[in-house]
């Protein structure tokens, strides 16, 4: 990915929490992990559907991926530098607020 | 670059059934069992009360895998190239250990079509199309047009892999080769972001 280092440390640099549903930080809030009923871990299995094109044969497979489910999603959106900026601008430092975790954690940010 | 590691890591031990360390466990059949339909995979029940796991298609036999492990342990690499893999090797247990990331690298790019060759051809071809993907992320030179193009493809390539392997392989690491591409479209060559030549030795 972007750093030198490997996943982990990205999350520890960025401080986007890299595990478990929120792991990707592209797709952000917008992803479809879920997590797996015998193996309990996080799963991105149907996650990939939705980068194809809107008319190709995969999407409308409903035996060879997940069972019975068509994918009808786009892909997630690609934040332009000043969504980011605004995202940000207003969070509060952990020096300021002294609470750990601000509102919206493991739902829309890690 | 770590990326490329872990999704190699991966298949390297789910196609080698390396003991513990494969992700096509019995828990991952139980699963596949409740979110796929493919029923050749799924669990069977003996007489005796006991279950059984059937021989996947994406695995390799005993014997091919001692045979792929023999087929390392005669490796030649150019000077150079990647560190000496035949002391990586396990003949007998049927495993690998001790490969840094460049070896990692050069195993993903070159050798991984030729190793897992005995698979069959629905199988292998993903393997390949990964492997080319990976290929041409490194090349010392990119252009738009081709980064644009790997892009769909890697989706395509995911989808494959995604119809072959049990869910529980697709942890995160597996999603990450999708933005690859649009990283390389930003940030230019992997060469300059890419910490082979520290990470090496």
């Amino acid at each position: 990915m972007w750093t030198i280092n490997d996943f982990p440390t990205y999350g520890m640099l960025s401080g986007w929490g890299t595990h478990g549903k929120l792991a990707c930080p592209h797709c952000m809030e917008h992803h479809k992990s879920f997590t797996l009923n015998y193996g309990c871990k996080t799963c991105l299995f149907d996650s990939h559907r939705r980068f194809l094109p809107i008319d190709h044969p995969f999407r409308r497979n409903v035996k060879a991926f997940r069972k019975g489910e068509v994918e009808t999603d786009g892909p997630p959106p690609r934040l332009t530098p000043m969504q980011v900026w605004r995202r940000v601008k207003d969070l509060p430092k952990i020096t300021e607020s002294g609470a750990k975790r601000i509102d919206g954690y493991g739902e829309w940010h890690t | 670059m770590h990326t490329e590691k872990n999704f190699f890591d991966n298949i390297f031990n789910i196609v080698m059934n390396v003991v513990g360390k494969t992700k096509d466990n019995d828990k991952a059949r139980k699963d596949l069992a409740l979110y796929c339909s493919r029923r050749d995979l799924e669990l069977k029940a003996q007489g005796n009360g006991k279950m059984v796991k059937p021989k996947a298609n994406f695995t390799l036999s005993t014997t091919e895998v001692k045979q792929v492990c023999c087929w390392i342990k005669k490796l030649r690499m150019p000077d150079d190239y990647s560190s000496n893999l035949t002391r990586c090797v396990d003949v007998e247990k049927g495993r690998i250990h001790g490969m840094k990331s460049h070896d990692c690298h050069v195993f993903m790019e070159t050798l991984l079509p030729i190793a897992f060759s005995s698979l069959s051809i629905h199988v292998l071809n993903p393997f390949i199309e990964i492997s080319y993907f990976f290929k041409d992320l490194c090349s010392t030179s990119l252009n738009r047009e081709s980064l644009l193009r790997m892009e769909e493809n890697i989706r395509i390539i995911i989808r494959k892999l995604k119809r072959i392997f049990p869910p529980s392989f697709f942890d995160s690491m597996e999603h990450l080769p999708i933005h690859l591409p649009y990283e390389a479209l930003l940030g230019g060559l992997v060469q300059y972001r890419w910490m082979y030549p520290f990470e090496r030795w």
